[in-house]
């Protein structure tokens, strides 16, 4: 095992003819970590923080979360984490739930609250003129290293943003690299690829 | 219920989509639940998950006849074949496509959930049936097309 090197490895340009946009799309994807099976997950060959499946244990599904709006899931984000050894980041994903009934509150905040959680999402930046591997920026994972926990959770029923909603924040830290990308051959793939893990299982659990 | 029956009925259900009774959506799920290789979601104010289900069905039955899929893939999974550059997650699956897949990839049985576990002649994948087309007549009326 070599050390790991700490060097940069490529020249940084700003693409003209696929100029970087923020934001996020409304659907994602949130999977209880558990319920992968990481000895099954599977990476780039040559690209190590891109992910080509990530499979679930028999009879686990992800669970959709869409979020409406012209800024969905805003307060995502990476930021550095200065170590004493090794720098890492940390990945906030922010999200609000515009439902309030017992179901919701027992099925997805009473989880959300004491879970660790893998997230899938789609940045608006989807890169597809790229030479090679186009639409690779698309979808982007958290929570792979470390899982997702809430650091915030708040029902404020004046609240003019979530009119009495849930305001939720997850936060990944610690994890050793700045981003990872579920991309499988296309976007197209990627997205189907997106769209298999919340299927549900032919048993209906 | 024959595959050409089903077909036949599913078009007359599709025919009055927006009049569908109780008893049509039921039975609607019954045959998703019997027949795909997931269960049928019934969420609140979705005016088109009949429609939707009516057209995976009609696509199901015309692809691999009425049987259950014997081989279905964990959630998460997408299978690329890199010789005809074709996609399969558990939407477009097949039993024939898992078959061959597998019959080139026996390593990956193990992104599978479901695998028969004997390949005896009852489990043995048949050939895609042969349905004759359901075609619309001007009247707006379902029937199958003479060949």
């Amino acid at each position: 095992m070599t050390n790991c090197n700490a060097l940069i490895a490529k020249d940084i340009v700003a693409s003209c003819d696929d100029p970087i946009v923020g934001g996020l799309e409304a659907n994602a994807v949130i999977i209880n970590r558990e319920d992968i099976d990481f000895a099954l997950v599977s990476f780039n060959t040559t690209r190590k923080n891109v992910i080509e499946n990530l499979p679930l244990k028999v009879g686990k599904r992800g669970y959709k979360a869409y979020v409406p709006g012209g800024k969905p899931f805003t307060g995502t984000k990476t930021s550095l984490e200065k170590g004493t050894y090794r720098n890492t980041f940390a990945n906030d994903f922010a999200l609000v739930v515009l439902e309030n009934d017992p179901d919701v509150a027992a099925q997805v905040i009473d989880g959300l609250a004491n879970g660790k959680f893998i997230v899938v999402f789609e940045n608006n930046h989807k890169n597809l003129n790229k030479a090679t591997t186009p639409g690779d920026s698309a979808v982007q994972v958290f929570g792979y290293y470390q899982g997702l926990q809430s650091e915030t959770i708040d029902n404020d029923k004046y609240s003019e943003e979530v009119d009495g909603g849930w305001s939720i924040l997850l936060k990944e830290t610690k994890s050793p690299k700045s981003a990872i990308f579920l991309y499988k051959e296309s976007l197209t793939a990627t997205k189907a690829l997106m769209d298999a893990l919340t299927q549900l299982p032919a048993n209906g659990s | 219920m024959e595959a050409n029956t089903t077909l036949v009925y599913l078009s007359s259900l599709f025919g009055r989509i927006a009049a569908l009774t109780e008893e049509d959506r039921l039975s609607i799920e019954q045959l998703y639940t019997q027949i795909m290789p997931k269960a049928f979601v019934r969420r609140s104010g979705c005016n088109d998950c009949y429609k939707d289900a009516l057209i995976e069905l009609q696509i199901k039955i015309k692809n691999s006849g009425m049987k259950k899929q014997k081989y279905r893939l964990r959630n998460g999974v997408l299978l690329f074949d890199h010789e005809s550059k074709e996609y399969y997650t558990n939407s477009n699956l097949t039993d024939k496509i898992a078959k061959a897949y597998l019959k080139k990839h026996p390593d990956e049985a193990k992104l599978f959930a479901e695998i028969p576990e004997v390949e005896t002649e009852e489990t043995e994948v048949e050939d895609e049936p042969e349905i004759p087309e359901v075609e619309t007549t001007s009247k707006g009326r379902r029937k199958n097309k003479q060949s």
